[in-house]
């Protein structure tokens, strides 16, 4: 596996600021963060055996460099159960991202295992041009767009500051446990930002990132989907 | 260890030889006050600088700052802004301490200004002389009877040394504090005005006040941090020994981030600054009542151990809207123990009073004075209760015991008064000679209240 230098090198010989998800998620389990399982497939062969190795239901995302809002260009298929859904999903998503993207450069389909569904919030990293490099905490999904329901807190950061950054949103209890539904991990998410605060405070070149959403469950916390964004 | 920045503004702070550059006799000028200033202030040794004159107000002036035969710890440059980087070479050369820079027309005014200021500090820094300002009041210390602040020169405002340090990107805006809060009773350790920060900053302002024995509270006005990461850094320590209350100004010039991703498009700069003031402790306020009241309740009360607050007054209404407030200042009004309801009702009059959270004295503290003092000292004994707001009246009997109580119970006690302070400034000023957080508005003491129960949170958890 490669260690989160090396993924950044390379993305910098090929002049790219912006890692795949495959990178990315590369780089948070280098870090001992929980990601969804993932492999490239550059052919709906190589797609099908994959999904057959992950298990059903799967994901399918396009992978390009060109290409950031995968939703949008028709790049994702989620919930996957056959070989014969899978071949098909990667026909679509290759119709469409080459329709509306035509000229992007497309390496192919990530294979994803889906993970169970969970308390989506949002880990996240700026770049503050007075105080450097500062966290951020939220609700994820859809829901960082629409509530903007997040806190933030300077690098480097205590136990205290990321319990204090769960603890601080507005849709704290959520997170507690809300109609008999049960409590979230918060110590897993805390590592997450302690994990993240350590990485970017040693690592200048990281410019921003989005671990969006992670699925909080009560046992433990899963990052479905990331971007990691380097700087000048 | 104190670092080399502290040492240097501690011998900054504490200069005996000034050299006041641009020493004049001209009534109305600079100059002169500063001169005078220093004079009745009790600096030690003071050198007016001015070519033109051999004696200025009896001192014996001096042509140049290397003309002066004595070491200097500090050159205050009362001069245009033409001459200030051959005067801080003259400084460097004569191993002055440090140069206090008045003169306005640099940095703010566009990038070769900018230039030049960057070259006074670095010629500052590197040569042994830092420098403050420029585009700054200088700054205020009444121990050793440096004093350089117009507002408070010209109102004789009082300058006995105390134990409130301030620093300020507004030069004028401290200067006003200063006054205004003297009013209060409260006096000063360390003033300083930051001006364009070319070599001292906000931050090494902190980090000096921070460690200064004398220094119990920290005042401050920003808009900008010229070093973020070690600003952060020197809060976090800070913050946890004492409180620094902080009015940062500019906050709503956010603008639109172009932004790769979700976090940096939110990551505005409010978002971040209140970032800071959460894990530093420090007390935001946007305010100068808000800086003033802070400063009056952190200075004469203890800190309290939790948010439970017990309202103690003398008229129903005010007490209810006022426990209202509590709750929405995230404060808490516990039921009174069985034992204090008890002990109340022993010494309140059966009719027209009422024991509670809150508890109303009723008219009868009127015609008895001291009341209101008995019904503190038996809820200040309260183990629920963490402090307690008194709501009084203006009758100066029953101020005088509530007064007394105030000092005495241990348990952080503010009072609000039925009496604006235009019509009755005397309340005022009887109750902050007495050393008690007195407030005109009960909305304003819970406030005060409640950032104090905030800080005391801040303490405990980290």
């Amino acid at each position: 596996m490669s260690s989160a230098a090396e993924i950044i090198v390379k993305a910098r010989q090929e002049g790219r600021a912006v890692l795949t998800e495959m990178e990315s998620k590369q780089l948070l389990k280098s870090l001992g963060i929980n990601t969804t399982e993932m492999k490239l497939a550059t052919s709906e062969e190589e797609a099908v055996a994959l999904s057959l190795e992950i298990g059903y239901p799967c994901v399918l995302k396009v992978s390009s460099p060109d290409i950031t809002h995968k939703s949008d260009a028709g790049g994702v298929k989620v919930g996957l159960k056959s070989e014969h859904e899978v071949a098909e999903a990667y026909k679509a998503i290759m119709a469409s991202c080459t329709e509306k993207f035509p000229g992007a450069n497309i390496e192919g389909v990530t294979v994803q295992n889906m993970a169970r569904p969970g308390l989506e919030v949002i880990v996240g990293m700026a770049t503050d041009p007075q105080f450097g490099p500062v966290l951020m905490f939220g609700l994820g999904g859809v829901w960082v767009e629409v509530l903007e329901d997040v806190s933030f807190k300077i690098v480097p950061l205590t136990r205290l500051d990321a319990a204090n950054a769960i603890r601080e949103i507005r849709a704290a209890r959520l997170l507690d446990g809300f109609r008999g539904s049960d409590p979230v991990d918060k110590s897993a998410l805390e590592d997450i930002l302690l994990r993240v605060s350590q990485f970017v405070e040693e690592t200048p070149e990281v410019a921003e990132m989005d671990l969006n959403p992670i699925f909080a469950y009560p046992d433990g916390a899963i990052a479905v989907d990331a971007r990691v964004i380097l700087g000048e | 260890m104190p670092s080399q920045t502290v040492e240097q503004l501690s011998q900054i702070f504490n200069a005996e030889a000034v050299a006041l550059v641009g020493a004049s006799d001209k009534e109305g000028s600079f100059g002169r006050l500063f001169l005078e200033g220093l004079r009745d202030a009790g600096c030690r040794r003071i050198y007016p600088v001015n070519p033109k004159r051999e004696e200025i107000l009896g001192f014996k002036a001096f042509p140049s700052i290397s003309a002066v035969p004595d070491p200097l710890d500090v050159a205050i440059l009362l001069t245009p802004p033409e001459s200030v980087l051959g005067l801080v070479k003259e400084c460097v050369q004569s191993k002055v301490k440090g140069a206090v820079v008045f003169a306005s027309g640099f940095g703010e005014l566009g990038a070769e200004g900018k230039e030049l200021e960057q070259e006074i500090g670095r010629i500052g820094r590197e040569g042994g002389t830092r420098i403050i300002g420029p585009n700054c009041l200088g700054f205020f210390n009444p121990k050793v009877g440096v004093i350089t602040y117009p507002q408070v020169l010209m109102k004789g405002t009082p300058t006995e040394p105390g134990s409130v340090g301030g620093f300020s990107q507004s030069g004028s805006f401290l200067d006003y504090l200063v006054w205004f809060l003297a009013s209060k009773g409260l006096r000063f350790s360390t003033v300083v005005s930051c001006g364009n920060e070319c070599d001292l900053a906000a931050e090494d302002y902190l980090e000096y006040l921070g460690q200064d024995g004398q220094t119990k509270t920290i005042v401050a006005y920003m808009e900008g941090v010229k070093d973020g990461r070690r600003f952060f850094e020197v809060a976090r320590e800070v913050g946890r020994k004492k409180p620094i209350i902080l009015w940062k100004g500019g906050s709503s010039e956010q603008g639109a981030r172009a932004a790769a991703s979700h976090t940096g498009a939110l990551a505005g700069s409010a978002n971040v600054w209140n970032a800071m003031f959460r894990q530093t402790g420090i007390v935001d306020v946007t305010s100068v009542e808000e800086v003033v009241d802070c400063a009056v309740a952190f200075n004469y009360l203890p800190l309290p151990k939790g948010r439970r607050v017990a309202i103690i007054t003398g008229q129903g209404g005010t007490g209810v809207g006022t426990a209202d407030n509590c709750w929405a200042m995230g404060l808490e009004l516990p039921r009174l123990s069985e034992d204090t309801a008890s002990r109340l009702r022993a010494v309140l009059p059966p009719v027209g009073t009422s024991v509670g959270n809150p508890t109303d004295t009723g008219v009868a503290s009127l015609l008895d004075p001291g009341l209101y003092a008995k019904a503190i000292e038996i809820v200040a004994e309260d183990e629920s209760i963490d402090m307690i707001l008194v709501i009084s009246t203006p009758v100066q009997a029953c101020l005088e015991n509530v007064a007394k109580a105030a000092t005495s119970i241990g348990k952080p006690l503010a009072v609000s008064v039925f009496a604006l302070p235009e019509s009755e400034p005397e309340i005022y000023t009887f109750l902050s000679d007495k050393g008690v957080a007195a407030y005109p508005d009960p909305k304003r003491a819970v406030y005060a209240l409640s950032r104090m129960a905030e800080y005391a949170t801040f303490l405990k958890d980290g």
